[in-house]
């Protein structure tokens, strides 16, 4: 089986173009691989982009928001499409979503149309994507329910969204989501909005789930602690960039930028004593004018000069470890 | 859904009751009703003698529960100016006004929906300014004066359609445009504000990540979600209607219960004012709870309750 | 302050056209309203007058100027609208309060009431109201207020419920204070912005029923000049003078859609939260 990545974003950004004003990047050069039956952990605080690339990777984003340079590759039999270059509304694009890419979003409650029952919303997406009846869709769909862990699945498929815990939510939504066995799984803050015993049990879910189907997920948190028990590579993002990317382990064994040491840091430990809690000092600026430099610079505690200039490339330290960062190498990032 | 069901009927017979009472009280505010039924030369014996035929000698809470006890049995009373059965009169009438308002109904929704589904998707764009100028028109505009500008345009300049009277189809137009002009301008808005509402929330975006296709999008879920606030407000429409039934019936001479009403009230012929209120009255609320039930039907929180 | 939207503007200068017309009308009126010119009946716009004057907007059967008759119009138009919208807010409000704060039995009672009163087509009552007392403003204003107030009530009861739980309340029920005191000073205060909407809502819908009421011959008395009472002379001659129709329903148009604009800038100008009641 080839380790060729299933979905790759290569240097996407994505713009703020407001009618009659100049668009404003959000994100920058954004480069990730999703491979089959592993999990990508996106991370970074809120504001740095990471939900936006989400989106971006699925092409739902809606105006203003709109998808600038970069590549956007699903890998096909016949050679790969660049979801970028696809129009958001045409059919092409839309046979892709909820067939070959599935979506999950972080709220559960609003996320599910109030006035359909579940099993029909699941149906939906089976009759549309697989041509299947209406009798085959449901069963399918009732299967799908059992799949992710709900109990009494024929029952349940008749409820409506207001009769369904957060947990049982969000479960459909997966459902939802791997209906149509997809190959690429975008989760956006899956448990964000679910009580602390619930999300565990979602993530581990998803676990689950990806391996048994072979999926390649992408996780989006802001949430170290479920980065570490849930993805096998990490990617750290602020303000729109990604800043450093690793398999899990490395990153939390040697993290190589400062914003990640910073980050984690700042984590209150469970097994030391009292103390002090580590912030990184200041704040995240926000969404302005175009950034000079490192966009860390400012909050670094070792930024040097060049970093205000100088944009520094990424540069691979070993196993698969990469950073931009000048601390590791004096390469400079060219211009996109 | 059950218990529902029950309140409300209830409302409906306390409002009945209510009005029917509020009616008699009025009646018997308005002073000495043989003044105007008899010729000014008449005798106090004559005078006497048809007091004592309407039953107005009577005490008051004594004509009061007489009242009440005919009412229950459909009973009337006669109208003082045509000497027939009240009821009879009224019942006859009914139909016509059935006609106006419907069809009044049909064509604001008609154009209504359409419309502010267009204007919700365009939102801010040269569609959304018509449709709402034309709401605020619609909104505005006072029923008898958009009625008399129809009459003058198409009646008496253009000649192309009848201003009076209820013969053929051609004769429904002009009344069932004017009165349903307002009902089509409130509802636009409340289309438009919930679609827009609708298509804002989230579970839009997860259809969308579904791969529908855009129309699915915005009929299967989009107006199915934004279908309560919109009955809703026919709902609220129907009294306006009723109303302004009222007045149209009066412009284009329309034979429906509205004029009638009228021309008792002008002619102080209490029975059948009665008669026509209450049956106006009842048809409203039995309409309205109609259209509640059905809105409670559409949100499967309150049906499954 | 915030720049004002054009159709808040548009409405307020409208408003003031009317409030200027009303206080000012034998000042700026070119003719006396009831003045008759039996020769000059019916007369086109900008017809010369019997003693030299100008009919901007013709004249009337009887030869009265309409252009004076829409301005003494405004009065009839002013009076009734705040009129009826004042008595029944002063009615309603109240009692949409006690609904709300004074238990079971008043909230009962006031809803079941007012949703009576409300499912009467507004018409077909006030014809009958003003059959009975006659036709008069003081006796519109008592048909508005009989059954509007329960437009009010409605709306304060709705208010009251989103109110009565907030800490300020039960800081004040816990302090000891009396519920008059309580609702009159902290209570009222925090609803007069949701209650203004609705008052200017109730201004536009009095302005459209009274002239409907006088349309029909049941609202203004005949000598008092009034736009819908104008429209009634009007429908008569809709073939041959077309204005004695066009100016009375123009100016009850521009009036409504002022009332309208204006409310809409007062909803718009509040807390977003707020807007769930005035559906």
């Amino acid at each position: 089986m080839s380790d060729a990545p299933v979905l790759q974003i290569r240097r996407l950004s994505v713009e703020v173009a407001a009618v009659g004003e100049r668009p404003v990047r959000i994100t920058h050069a954004v480069d990730l691989a999703l491979h089959a039956g592993r999990t990508m952990a996106l991370v970074g605080e809120s504001g740095c982009g990471k939900s936006v690339t989400a989106l971006a990777a699925i092409n739902l984003l809606s105006p203003p928001l709109r998808i600038g340079d970069g590549e956007i590759l699903l890998r096909e039999s016949g050679g790969d499409v660049d979801i970028a270059r696809l129009r958001p509304g045409g059919a092409a694009m839309r046979s892709l979503r909820g067939r070959r890419i599935g979506m999950i979003f972080q709220d559960p409650m609003s996320a599910l149309d109030p006035v359909f029952p579940v099993g029909e919303q699941i149906a939906e997406g089976l009759r549309l994507h697989l041509g299947l009846s209406p009798r085959a869709a449901l069963e399918r769909a009732i299967e799908g329910l059992r799949l992710v862990g709900i109990p009494a699945a024929e029952q349940r498929a008749r409820e409506y969204p207001f009769q369904l815990s957060g947990g049982m939510r969000q479960r459909v939504m997966i459902a939802i989501a791997i209906a149509c066995a997809p190959e690429v799984l975008i989760a956006d803050e899956p448990s964000t909005a679910l009580d602390v015993t619930v999300q565990a049990q979602i993530l581990e879910l998803l676990r689950d789930l990806g391996l048994r189907l072979g999926m390649a997920t992408l996780l989006i948190t802001h949430d170290l602690g479920v980065v570490a028990e849930n993805a096998d590579a990490v990617a750290v993002m602020y303000r729109g960039f990604v800043v450093e990317r690793a398999p899990v382990e490395a990153l939390f064994a040697a993290p190589a930028h400062p914003y990640t040491r910073g980050l984690l840091a700042s984590l209150p430990s469970l097994d030391g004593g009292r103390e002090r809690l580590r912030p990184i000092s200041g704040q995240v600026p926000p969404i302005g004018p175009d950034i000079v430099g490192c966009p860390f610079a400012d909050r670094c505690a070792q930024a040097m000069a060049e970093c205000h200039r100088l944009m520094p490339a990424t540069t691979s330290l070993d196993g698969g470890h990469e950073v931009a960062c000048f601390l590791h190498s004096a390469a400079v990032a060219v211009p996109a | 859904m059950l218990t529902y069901l029950v309140r409300r009927s209830l409302l409906v017979v306390v409002t009945i009751w209510g009005v029917m009472t509020i009616l008699f009280g009025l009646q018997h505010l308005s002073g000495d009703p043989t003044l105007l039924l008899l010729p000014s030369d008449a005798t106090e014996e004559m005078r006497r003698t048809l007091l004592h035929q309407l039953g107005l000698d009577r005490s008051l809470p004594v004509q009061y529960l007489a009242f009440l006890g005919h009412t229950l049995t459909g009973n009337l009373g006669l109208s003082w100016k045509f000497n027939q059965p009240a009821f009879g009169i009224v019942a006859s009438a009914f139909p016509a006004t059935l006609e106006l308002t419907g069809a009044a109904l049909v064509l604001a929704l008609a154009v209504a929906i359409p419309l502010g589904i267009l204007a919700a998707l365009h939102r801010d764009t040269w569609i959304d300014t018509m449709a709402s100028s034309i709401a605020v028109l619609g909104q505005s505009m006072p029923v008898y004066w958009s009625g008399l500008l129809l009459i003058l345009l198409f009646s008496t300049t253009l000649r192309l359609l009848p201003s009076m009277g209820a013969e053929g189809l051609a004769a429904l137009i002009l009344p069932a445009v004017t009165l349903g002009f307002n009902t089509m301008a409130r509802i636009e808005r409340i289309t438009r504000a919930s679609m827009l509402e609708v298509l804002g929330q989230d579970f839009i975006r997860t259809i969308r990540a579904k791969g529908m296709p855009e129309h699915l999008v915005l009929f299967r879920h989009g107006l199915r979600n934004a279908a309560v606030p919109i009955v809703s407000m026919v709902g609220l429409q129907l009294g306006g209607l009723l109303g302004g039934a009222v007045i149209i019936e009066t412009v284009f001479a329309w034979p429906g219960v509205g004029r009638l009403a009228v021309n008792a009230v002008y002619a102080r012929d209490f029975p059948l004012v009665h008669a026509a209120c209450l049956v106006v009255t009842l048809t409203f609320c039995l309409v309205n709870m109609l259209v509640d039930v059905l809105c409670a039907g559409l949100n499967p929180q309150i049906r499954l309750e | 302050m915030r720049r004002m939207p054009t159709k808040a503007l548009l409405g307020i200068a409208v408003l003031a056209v009317v409030v200027v017309c009303a206080l000012l009308a034998p000042l700026i009126a070119p003719y006396d309203p009831n003045d008759q010119d039996i020769l000059n009946s019916l007369a086109p716009p900008l017809t010369r007058g019997a003693e030299g004057g100008l009919h901007l907007l013709g004249t009337d059967r009887l030869g009265q100027d309409i252009m004076s008759r829409i301005i003494y119009g405004t009065r009839v138009s002013l009076i009734v609208a705040f009129g009826a919208a004042g008595a029944s807010a002063l009615v309603g409000v109240p009692l949409g309060l006690a609904a709300g704060f004074l238990g079971r039995v008043a909230e009962s009672a006031v809803l079941v009431l007012a949703d009576m009163i409300l499912s009467i087509p507004f018409i077909l009552l006030a014809l009958v109201v003003m059959s009975v007392l006659g036709a008069s403003l003081f006796n519109l204003v008592i048909a508005f207020a009989m059954v509007r107030w329960a437009q009010f009530a409605r709306v304060a009861y709705a208010l009251s419920l989103e109110l009565r739980e907030r800490e300020y309340v039960l800081a004040c029920r816990a302090g000891g204070v009396s519920m008059p005191r309580t609702l009159l000073v902290h209570v009222l205060p925090n609803m007069l912005g949701p209650l203004t909407v609705i008052f200017t809502l109730e201004l536009a819908f009095a302005v459209l029923m009274e002239s409907g009421l006088s349309f029909l011959g049941l609202g203004a008395p005949p000598e008092t000049p009034s736009w819908g009472g104008m429209l009634q002379e009007g429908r008569d001659e809709l073939d041959t003078a077309w204005w004695l129709t066009a100016a009375p329903g123009l100016a009850i148009m521009a009036t409504v859609i002022a009332w309208n604009f204006i409310g809409d800038w007062v909803r718009d100008r509040l807390d977003p939260r707020t807007q769930g009641v005035l559906r």
